[in-house]
């Protein structure tokens, strides 16, 4: 056994070896000095009908040492009929090959989602070198001038926008963060609507603001949600642990910090009746801030306020989605989830939801008032 | 005083033929000695005969006993005596430092030799903290002393044959007859039998000598200097091998975890042990992917890493005008440089070298542009781990290995790398150390495993 | 039992991702895809009895040497050669699944032919080798593998993004009547004690036995497996999304992040991770299909250099027809032939328990 894989295998590895060195151009062999990296892409919308993508592409430019000189991005902008015209036409314009490998943020301009945004949607998703992690936002005013803020907190090496939307960063209860897959699972699903945060520069491009997020349904319409309204989504959806509430009444006057936040629901229906959503909301917390002296026998009182002003909340902002035909929440997909199909049931729930009564029992506990009181 | 050998050599011949063969070297002396009616003739080569011992052992006392009754009955009770099979063996004898009695008509040999090199010397090669520090000497009664001194046990055995055509030089082999394989041991013999070199100086050169194929790349034996893993080899039932004038044994079988196993191992607590085997496996693995893995992910496919590592490896490039892989292989191949340079140097000059090495290839490499600043950390890196491999052979044969995984991963990146991987995986499996698979896991008792049939 | 023969069966059961299993079941998602994966445990741990108990009653060979013991010549010949050409098309469908694989997501520049030649170049050392080398390698391969499968398994299922509303939605249609090809595809995980067809000359003692805990345990495995396959992907893309996706699992993985690791992309980890899985299955497949062969095909007139030329000769003929269908399919093709083929694999198995009971009972004759 040992004597026949002997000399006939070596001749022929030469050989080989001999051959792949005689056509190392032809094997996808390109030296990283060759590429130039970009990092984030964002479409915008214009009213030309024949070019009616703005497309604009951020570039890292690569530097000696990091730690010297700063960060330097270079942009590719374009408009074109289609995006991968643009981005073809755009490869003309730098004298490196563009790898999209490490594109991870992909921003529209707000005017997209009224019009195709699917096709868009459809072109990262074929390519295979854009990450299906990457986030998806919208851009307010523009994509291009979100993308082109560069704001002064941001370090070599690291993109701000990246820092936003990865934990890693900040943590807070107003970023939603989508990502390309979940943003096309949203999509295609009809029982749940994609949710996308809201990226606004300010101060002339050096700073972004990120604290709205916008949802869009099946017939193209949106809906803004202000900070309290992203606050509640994240909290519906067991995003978040960590949020903070203000509770005021007429007696009561104070900020609560809320350590962790469970929440569950589901639904009910029965025949001849309305249809119910039941939500159970639990929240465990400290009070971070007060404007008045803090009792610590009274926390079961604060805690009652508390419950009562989020449900509030909740309901006010559970009444607005059903208001306004949306379901990013995914109650249309839990209705498809506990029954046994019939090929009915996304025109069902289509009748069912606007009539839908929601019961939000809220459980709050307050631990302690903080280290005063 | 009867001749134990199977041919009646023809006394009177013999003496001629001999005195013959060897007229013609300075060293040779061939002396009667008479008292009254006494006498016996001496011949031996006189620089390789321990004067001193000749002296007392045959000299005097044939000048103390009376009769010569009793110096041939003196003479045939002393324990150095040798057989006289031949003229052939008379000379050979005579080289390696035996003394030629003729004894009214009779021929007896003696063993008398002078033996220069049998300090025990320290381990140089491979250097434990807390084991025995010394190891073989050059002698091979020495040594065989030396290990027995280990291993008492009264089935340990030692055969001798000889080697070289030209040199002839002693060989012994030594097993414990309970625990021994018997297949490997049969392997052993016929193989030693079939060799036909002409000058053996040295154990590591029967290496490449028993090997059946010729050209081959993995040790299948090992080669070690010290005597407390020779013994728990020979308790392992494993075959060694030693050659007069050779410092070095080889052990016969030997798999691929045996060259990873460091005598440090058996003298430390458990989870230092532990610690430091997994040590030694990441730095094999480190030394063997890492050129490969900088290739494959900064030609083929950048987007593997994080996005900060991309832009660091693509900044560190600025400037450096050739290939991915020719820089990789450049470094290499003046790491390689300095390595084998390092081997040779006389004492004088080491530091030179280290600064040469350290200092100047490294930042003024970077300095001007002939190599990037993560080429350099992993080079090191490579070198450092190269050496964390206890054995030597091993670790010349990795750092082999090596070229031929960047080779691939030149070719086809990271899917040519993690081929290679498989395949050099596949080489070793398909390799057997005399009859034993060169790279198995065992998960039971080894030698419930080894014992027959692996099932 | 041997630790060996669960090494056959669990690389069947992790590579069956590239055999194009989980997308032919999510093809069939809303037609009774779960009943049929429920049917498939217990009729593939049944096969997987059978044959292990078969191979017992003759220790140390394989089947040509027990088929040219107890039946006749003109029989054994067309029936190894089909079982043989049907081993090499599992093995081909595996390779130029994985060959697709590679040029779409990790080396697109470098032409198809290339990645399918260097892969053959591996196997063609691979396959030559002695039986128990092929086990070690497995051995050792699926050693490695294991932590980066629990790692990526984890994370799929504690990851936030993991809806199981999705799931709930797929397991309503629970009641559906099951599909034969679904069956067929989820019974092959648990196929590849088959291969014990060569894979029994390595098990020369007589001590290995079939208990109900082993078969539990590997039913247990298996249905660990199949959950996994089919569901996962479900929940990550959502229940309508994934009928779309041409390979769920790699835009499943894609969905995963390692967020603090140093690959970021659980995507190449996986690509990686199945390079040396679908390596494996090539070979054990086609070393069993190399040596069906080189039992019935024996001339010995070809000789070079005293070396016997026949199984050059066969691995070129294997060389040339994967080549060549690299070439014309297409991944929808691909595809379905998939799907052709394991309906027929799954008939022909059943075929060969009654090829073993007729053999048992010339034996005892």
């Amino acid at each position: 056994m040992k004597k026949r894989l002997k000399g006939t295998w070596r001749a022929f590895v030469i050989l080989f070896i001999v051959g792949t060195l005689l056509i190392q151009s032809g094997c996808g062999f390109k030296d990283i000095d060759k590429r130039i990296f970009v990092l984030s892409i964002g479409v915008d919308h214009t009213d030309n009908k024949e070019k009616p993508y703005r497309v604009i592409l951020k570039l890292s430019v690569p530097s000696g040492s990091l730690k010297e000189s700063g960060a330097e991005y270079t942009y590719l902008i374009k408009e074109s009929e289609s995006i991968s015209t643009a981005i073809r036409l755009l490869k003309t314009e730098t004298d490196k090959e563009l790898d999209f490998g490490h594109a991870k943020v992909i921003l529209f301009g707000e005017e997209i989602l009224h019009h195709d945004y699917r096709e868009i949607m459809d072109f990262f998703l074929r390519r295979r070198d854009i990450q299906t992690v990457s986030w998806v936002g919208v851009g307010k005013p523009s994509a291009e001038e979100v993308l082109t803020a560069e704001p002064n907190s941001e370090m070599a090496g690291a993109h701000a926008l990246f820092n936003y939307f990865d934990q890693n960063g900040v943590e807070s209860q107003l970023i939603v963060t989508t990502y390309l897959f979940d943003f096309r699972r949203r999509v295609l699903e009809k029982g749940i609507d994609p949710i996308l945060p809201i990226l606004m520069a300010k101060e002339n491009n050096k700073r972004i603001d990120l604290n709205k997020s916008i949802v869009v349904n099946d017939k193209n319409e949106v809906f803004t949600l202000n900070e309290k309204q992203t606050a509640i989504y994240n909290l519906l959806t067991n995003n978040i642990e960590r949020l903070d509430i203000r509770v005021h009444n007429e007696d009561v006057n104070f900020t609560v910090a809320i350590d962790t936040a469970n929440v569950g629901y589901q639904l009910i229906t029965e025949q001849k009746k309305k249809p119910i959503i039941e939500m159970d909301v639990e929240m465990i917390g400290i009070i971070q801030e007060a404007d008045m002296i803090t009792n610590p026998e009274k926390l079961r009182a604060y805690s009652n306020a508390t419950s009562k002003t989020v449900k509030k909340d909740v309901l006010e902002t559970l009444t607005q989605f059903q208001k306004n035909g949306m379901d990013p929440i995914g109650f249309g997909v839990r209705y498809k989830a506990t029954r046994l199909p019939n090929n009915k049931r996304n025109q069902e729930w289509q009748s069912l939801y606007p009539e839908v009564e929601f019961k939000i029992n809220v459980n709050a506990t307050l631990k302690s008032t903080g280290v005063i009181e | 005083m009867p001749l134990k050998g199977k041919k009646q050599v023809n006394v009177d011949e013999a003496i001629v033929g001999i005195l013959e063969e060897l007229k013609l070297t300075g060293d040779v002396v061939h002396k009667p000695l008479r008292m009254d009616d006494k006498e016996i003739e001496l011949l031996y080569i006189k620089t390789v005969v321990d004067g001193d011992q000749l002296h007392q052992l045959i000299i005097k006392p044939f000048f103390e006993l009376g009769h010569l009754h009793h110096v041939a009955s003196y003479l045939n009770s002393l324990p150095n005596q040798q057989e006289v099979q031949s003229q052939e063996q008379i000379l050979l004898d005579l080289t390696k430092g035996s003394v030629l009695v003729k004894l009214n008509k009779d021929l007896l040999l003696f063993d008398v030799k002078k033996v220069n090199t049998n300090t025990v010397r320290e381990t140089s090669v491979e250097p434990t903290i807390l084991g025995p520090q010394y190891a073989l000497s050059e002698d091979l009664a020495t040594n065989i002393n030396l290990i027995r001194q280990r291993y008492h046990k009264p089935s340990l055995t030692v055969e001798m044959h000889e080697v070289g055509s030209k040199t002839n030089q002693s060989l012994a082999v030594i097993y414990d007859q309970n625990v021994v394989k018997e297949g490997v041991l049969k392997e052993v013999n016929s193989r030693i039998s079939e060799l036909d070199q002409d000058i053996v100086q040295s154990t590591t050169q029967l290496q490449r000598f028993m090997n059946n194929r010729t050209r081959s790349l993995l040790p299948t034996m090992m080669a070690t200097e010290r005597t407390d893993r020779i013994v728990y080899n020979l308790a392992g039932g494993k075959v060694i091998l030693l050659v007069d004038g050779s410092p070095s044994t080889v052990i016969a079988p030997a798999v691929f975890f045996d060259f990873m196993t460091s005598m440090e191992d058996n003298y430390g607590l458990y989870w230092v042990t532990k610690f430091s085997k997994f040590l030694r496996y990441l730095g094999l693995f480190a030394c063997l992917i890492l050129p490969g893995l900088y290739v494959a992910a900064t030609s083929f496919n950048p987007e593997v890493f994080r996005v900060e590592l991309a832009l660091s490896i693509a900044g560190s490039r600025i400037g450096v005008p050739y290939p991915s892989f020719v820089e990789v292989l450049f470094m290499l191949i003046i790491m390689e440089l300095l390595t084998e340079a390092s081997i040779r140097l006389p004492k004088a000059v080491t530091g030179t070298a280290t600064t040469v090495g350290g200092l100047i290839l490294g930042t003024a490499a970077t300095e001007a542009a002939l190599a990037s600043n993560i080429m350099i950390i992993i080079v090191a890196a490579v070198a450092i781990s190269t050496f964390v491999i206890p054995i030597n052979e091993m670790s010349y044969a990795i750092r082999v290995i090596r070229y031929i995984l960047l080779l691939f991963a030149s070719i086809a990146g990271l899917a040519g790398l993690a081929l290679a991987l498989i395949g050099i995986l596949m080489y070793m499996t398909n390799k057997d150390s005399f009859g034993e698979p060169y790279f198995k896991i065992y998960f039971n008792q080894k030698r419930a495993e080894t014992g027959d049939n692996p099932s | 039992m041997s630790r060996y023969f669960y090494y056959l069966v669990f690389v069947n059961m992790i590579a069956n991702v590239v055999a194009s299993v989980p997308k032919i079941l999510l093809l069939e998602k809303t037609e009774g895809a779960i009943l049929s994966m429920v049917l498939a445990l217990p009729l593939g741990l049944v096969l997987c009895y059978i044959v292990a108990k078969f191979f017992n009653r003759f220790p140390g060979k394989g089947l040509p040497e027990i088929m040219k013991k107890y039946l006749p010549r003109w029989f054994t010949f067309p029936i190894i050669i089909l079982i043989a050409f049907g081993w090499f098309m599992a093995g081909m469908i595996t390779l130029i699944t994985y060959s697709f694989l590679l040029k779409r997501f990790l080396t697109p520049d470098m032409p198809l032919v290339w990645i399918t030649a260097i892969f053959l170049l591996f196997i063609s050392y691979g396959i030559l080798m002695k039986t128990s080398s092929v086990l070690y390698t497995v051995e050792f391969v699926l050693v490695c593998c294991l932590p980066v499968i629990f790692i990526i398994i984890i994370k799929a299922y504690t990851t936030a993004e993991m809806e199981w509303d999705f799931v709930k939605e797929s397991m309503m249609y629970v009641y559906r009547l099951p599909t034969f090809s679904a069956l067929a595809a989820s019974t092959y995980l648990l196929l590849g004690g088959f291969n014990l067809i060569i894979f029994n000359r390595f098990f020369t003692k007589r001590k290995q036995k079939m208990t109900l805990l082993q078969i539990l345990f590997l039913g247990i495995v298996a249905f660990g497996s199949l959950f996994t396959t089919y569901f996962v992907p479900i929940g990550l893309n959502g229940f309508e999304g994934v009928e779309t996706i041409s390979y769920p699992w790699i835009t499943t993985s894609d969905a995963l992040r390692l967020e603090l690791g140093i690959i970021e992309r659980v995507l190449f980890v996986f690509l990686i991770l199945y390079l040396a899985v679908s390596f494996l299955s090539l070979l054990i497949h086609w070393h069993v299909s190399l040596e069906l062969f080189r039992s019935v095909i024996q001339i010995k007139r070809l000789k070079w250099k005293e070396k016997n030329l026949v199984p050059y000769i066969i691995i070129g003929v294997f060389w040339i027809i994967s080549l060549q269908l690299t070439k014309y399919l297409t991944e929808h093709q691909l595809t379905i032939y998939t799907s052709y083929f394991f309906d027929g694999l799954l008939i022909s198995f059943i075929a060969m328990v009654g090829l073993f009971w007729f053999i048992l009972r010339r034996a005892k004759a």
